[in-house]
């Protein structure tokens, strides 16, 4: 049984194919990339794996369960957890409440519980709180935390939406550009804050990424993505060789001259 | 059990305590007058703090709020004339059966958002309205329901309140009212970390509107006559008000809120009788005649200079109270 393995997927936007009939597998344990120029179908990949869209064919399955058909929070709920590529933060909230906003589904406890404030309440309370503090240490804005989130400056924004993912404790955590906006100094302390996340939370990672700096870094495997379709498949220094991605990327040589 | 939640529990019996020796003691040395305006703002209060964890908490605008009113007020009312059941009982059956019309009417909201919303929400209490008018023989129907027990004295609506405010406090702060106010604040977002947005936001209907027919109900035993037509969409619009002008999503917002529009007509009244004594009968016709058109001006000024309501977003605490820059400058001076 795989740990995560996504066959065959297809989403049609009307006349256009969006994926197509696209194959991943993701091993427990990995950091896998998933790269491709702007509108190969990335983001449209995360939203078929989360929930967001429903695909015309094709199969996810986590674990051994089929995701298809599940609602998003479902599906969260059995730990694939995102992020967005345009940051979704609770903005009216401060960054804490949006850490223990996301907590809520690993503290149990009744509605019953909320409306009396009772005993079992304020034990979960206390653990949510601890984990909330952890969290927020671990990205380093524990000193930020009563700041309301939309007031921090974007790349702060970053680390509490990840913070937020981490708060469900993801066995499977697909991040969307996290690098967006990041100046080079910025990258090399994202991929740091990674492979941290990685060891600390012994979460699988799913990334996808332009700065290829980073993604380059990180990757154990990765997968290139153009026109919906799978390009191909394969080590960063693999893929770095490969024509395929590189007329991809850059167009054929021979279109470049005639620009 | 813990001490903490005992604690708690020992604090609310205090405070119910407390507000009804004083309820009681104003119920016998004050004027009848004063006793009225308090026990209507007790029950708007309630209505308000209703209305705020659907829509200020939970972002669904109800524009129906008057239709939950009046099945909670018209099921107690009945209740206690015709089945001859006691006030507590009766008042309970009334919040409940409208908490259920709450969970019918949360269906719409899954699918609907924003402005759809407060249209069903608003058909809703139209609905409610022809329903009472048309059933005559149980309800009066449009000749109204005489007789009602007058049970809404200051202590009983003033401990209700103080109830109410607890239970909902409580409420938003626990992983629930967190997860109301993300699905007000991004659904989308809310459902990736895993929120079932949609059984919050029945749930969130569902409490509302119980609270909202416990209130209905409160004013049916006040005014000890019901009429459809107390519970028209104008209903709603004061308890609206009431919450935008204390502060959407503040729940001491609602109280004051509660408070300043009970308060205001009274007021102007009041002026209008006052500029009479003084022989000023033109002015006092003025305000007499025009005092919406002033209460609408100072509604106004105030969302233009303050959106976010008197109060915002943030609750009234002593702690910040002490904060506002005026007792300051008095603690100040002090030292």
């Amino acid at each position: 049984m795989s740990f995560f393995n996504v066959e065959n997927l297809t989403i049609k936007f009307g006349g256009l194919t969006a994926v197509d009939r696209v194959n991943l597998h993701v091993d427990e344990g990995e950091i896998v990339g998933l790269i491709g120029p702007n509108g190969a179908g990335k983001t449209t990949v995360f939203n078929l794996i989360t929930g967001v869209y429903m695909p015309d064919t094709g199969s996810i399955t986590f674990k051994g369960t089929n995701l298809v058909n599940m609602k998003p929070n479902q599906i969260a709920e059995r730990g694939i957890v995102r992020t967005f590529q345009n940051i979704r933060l609770f903005k009216g909230l401060t960054v804490y409440d949006n850490i223990r906003t996301a907590g809520h589904l690993r503290i149990p406890y009744s509605f019953v519980h909320s409306l009396l404030h009772t005993g079992l309440y304020e034990r979960r309370e206390k653990e949510c709180r601890e984990n909330a503090d952890k969290l927020l240490g671990m990205v380093g804005l524990l000193d930020r935390k009563d700041e309301i989130s939309a007031s921090l400056p974007y790349g702060m924004q970053r680390r509490v939406e990840i913070a937020r993912a981490l708060a469900l404790k993801p066995s499977l955590l697909l991040l969307d550009e996290p690098a967006a906006g990041m100046n080079p100094q910025e990258c090399v302390e994202l991929i740091d804050f990674i492979r941290k996340v990685k060891n600390e939370f012994s979460t699988t990672i799913l990334i996808i990424e332009h700065h290829m700096d980073v993604i380059m870094n990180i990757c154990e495997r990765m997968y290139v993505l153009n026109f919906g379709k799978l390009l191909t498949e394969g080590t960063p220094s693999e893929i770095q060789n490969d024509p395929k991605v590189i007329e991809a990327y850059l167009g054929e040589e021979q279109e470049d001259v005639e620009d | 059990m813990s001490s903490g939640f005992l604690k708690r529990l020992g604090a609310l019996v205090v405070q119910v305590l407390v507000v009804w020796g004083i309820a009681t003691y104003f119920k016998q040395s004050l004027p009848a007058y004063p006793i009225g305006i308090l026990t209507v703002f007790c029950i708007n209060a309630i209505l308000a703090l209703s209305w705020n964890l659907v829509a200020g908490f939970t972002g669904q605008f109800s524009m129906g709020h008057a239709g939950f009113m009046a099945i909670g007020a018209y099921t107690s009312a009945l209740l206690m004339m015709k089945a001859g059941w006691p006030f507590l009982p009766s008042l309970i059956a009334g919040g409940t059966l409208s908490g259920f019309a709450g969970f019918l009417i949360g269906f719409p909201s899954l699918r609907l958002v924003g402005d759809y919303l407060s249209v069903v929400t608003l058909g809703f209490q139209y609905i409610i309205t022809a329903i009472l008018n048309n059933t005559v023989k149980l309800t009066g129907g449009g000749l109204g329901l005489a007789g009602v027990p007058f049970k809404s004295t200051l202590p009983v609506t003033a401990v209700i309140l103080v109830i109410t405010m607890w239970l909902i406090t409580n409420l938003v702060h626990s992983k629930h009212g967190r997860s109301f106010v993300s699905v007000k604040e991004d659904e989308i977002a809310a459902r990736s970390v895993g929120i079932d947005t949609t059984t919050y936001k029945i749930m969130a209907f569902v409490i509302s509107s119980f609270f909202a027919g416990i209130g209905g109900a409160l004013i049916g035993h006040y005014m000890m006559y019901l009429h459809p037509d107390i519970f028209n969409y104008q209903k709603t619009v004061e308890v609206i008000s009431m919450v935008i002008l204390g502060g959407i999503g503040s729940l001491t917002g609602s109280i004051a809120g509660a408070f300043g529009i009970t308060l205001l007509p009274e007021v102007f009244r009041n002026l209008a009788t006052l500029f009479g004594s003084w022989g000023l009968a033109a002015a006092g016709a003025f305000v007499k005649k025009g005092w919406t058109v002033f209460y609408a001006i100072m509604f106004l000024l105030i969302m233009l200079t303050r959106p976010q309501g008197l109060i915002g977003r943030k609750e009234l605490t002593w702690e910040s109270i002490g904060k506002i820059r005026l007792f300051k400058k008095l603690q100040k001076k002090e030292v």
